[in-house]
């Protein structure tokens, strides 16, 4: 899949993971490269910035095993800004169909 | 293949411009991540792998702070090319110095050498002094006792001992106190030359681009604080004896006559002609007639 399509999408399918639960990095690392086949590295990053930019809160919580792990929960400028997105997806990809339909 | 250790150090390397907090947030991640996939049954350097280039992946999380990449290789590059051009300035200024310098030096260093000698004379001579001057003392006055009684003989002895103890005391503690003031005037010289010296290395790093502002304007202070604090040691070096102490011998002394008609004498005798040689003068053998015949 095109890097450019992942890197534009990626927000919006990180954002959708957690709204129902919250979850730690590894975990919402397992969840993305379900959807999308991405490079583990940059989804990090992504949450650094999405967290830096107040649509994501964390807290540490104990784990049976290893170290403490550190949960993703989402704010509500990021359930916001998260429809937003979707909404904004929805639109596009039906643009896109429509026009791939219309020039079969 | 990179080992975790290896792959974690470098992250946090690259991460360096960051706050120390953050930059332990972030590799603990990594760490946390990379601890699972092993889990999962990845060896160390599959599960880095697929981070994919170190470089990107520092870039991607920098972005995020909304902070240049490549701010850390900036910096030491630009570092790098600035030492070398300060440097290569520095031996081209020095070069032409030195080319300028050296005739200059040629002259000046037989002049100095000169006067080094003639320091070094007079300085031994300033020392000497002391010594000399008693042991003419004792000389003048065994000449003095030649012809007398022995009532005259014994006065003469007790005067020349009394005298000859009191300028030994004084001697001493003008030596001591030369010395005393000698050895701070050039400790503070050599603070004079170290706080050159640490304003050179800061004017270096000021031009460098340093904030040493605030140190290097201390160190000329330092300079010019030391320089007074030399100067006014030196000038506390006692060359003549002090009036105040001959007028403490006519008080002490119960040969006050004596003492008072020859005071103007006494003071010639501890002086020090100009140009640093020392030559005693003798004390005439008639002050001391007059001072037995009063007795």
């Amino acid at each position: 899949m095109n890097a450019q399509f992942k890197k534009g999408v990626l927000e919006l399918i990180v954002l959708k993971s957690v709204i129902h639960q919250d979850m730690y990095g590894y975990e919402l690392v397992e969840e993305v490269s379900k959807v999308v086949d991405v490079n583990e590295g940059t989804i990090y990053p992504l949450l650094k910035r999405l967290t830096n930019e107040h649509y994501f809160e964390t807290y540490l919580k104990e784990s049976t095993e290893g170290p403490p792990r550190k949960y993703y929960h989402i704010t509500a400028p990021g359930i916001l800004h998260q429809s937003e997105l979707e909404k904004e997806w929805n639109e596009f990809s039906k643009c896109v169909g429509d026009f791939l339909k219309e020039k079969k | 293949m990179m080992k975790k250790e290896e792959f974690l150090t470098k992250l946090r390397k690259n991460l360096s411009v960051l706050e120390e907090g953050e930059i332990q947030d972030i590799v603990e991640e990594y760490e946390q991540h990379i601890d699972m996939k092993m889990k999962g049954g990845l060896s160390q350097e599959e599960a880095i792998k697929d981070f994919g280039d170190l470089k990107e992946l520092t870039a991607g999380i920098l972005e995020a702070y909304h902070v240049k990449a490549d701010y850390n290789a900036e910096k030491k590059n630009i570092d790098f090319d600035k030492v070398k051009e300060e440097s290569r300035k520095a031996t081209e200024k020095a070069t032409s110095v030195i080319g300028k310098g050296a005739g200059a030096l040629g002259k000046s260093a037989e002049t100095a050498g000169k006067w080094g000698i003639q320091q070094i004379k007079k300085l031994y001579n300033f020392v000497k002094q002391p010594f000399t001057q008693l042991k003419e003392r004792f000389y003048a006055g065994k000449k003095k006792a030649k012809g007398k009684g022995f009532l005259g003989r014994l006065w003469l002895l007790i005067l020349e001992i009394c005298s000859l103890v009191w300028h030994a005391c004084l001697c001493f503690v003008r030596l001591l106190w030369n010395l005393f003031w000698l050895f701070c005037g050039i400790f503070a010289g050599l603070g004079v030359l170290g706080c050159i010296f640490c304003f050179g290395v800061q004017a270096v790093l000021l031009v460098m681009g340093y904030p040493v502002i605030g140190m290097t304007i201390a160190t000329v202070g330092g300079v010019l604080i030391s320089a007074a604090v030399m100067i006014f040691c030196f000038t506390l070096l006692r060359k003549k004896s002090v009036r105040k102490d001959s007028g403490d011998i006519t008080k002490d002394s119960d040969t006050k006559d004596f003492r008072a008609e020859d005071s103007q004498q006494e003071e010639n005798d501890w002086e020090y002609p100009d140009d640093g040689q020392w030559q005693q003068k003798q004390i005439t053998v008639n002050s001391y007639q007059e001072v037995v015949n009063h007795a």
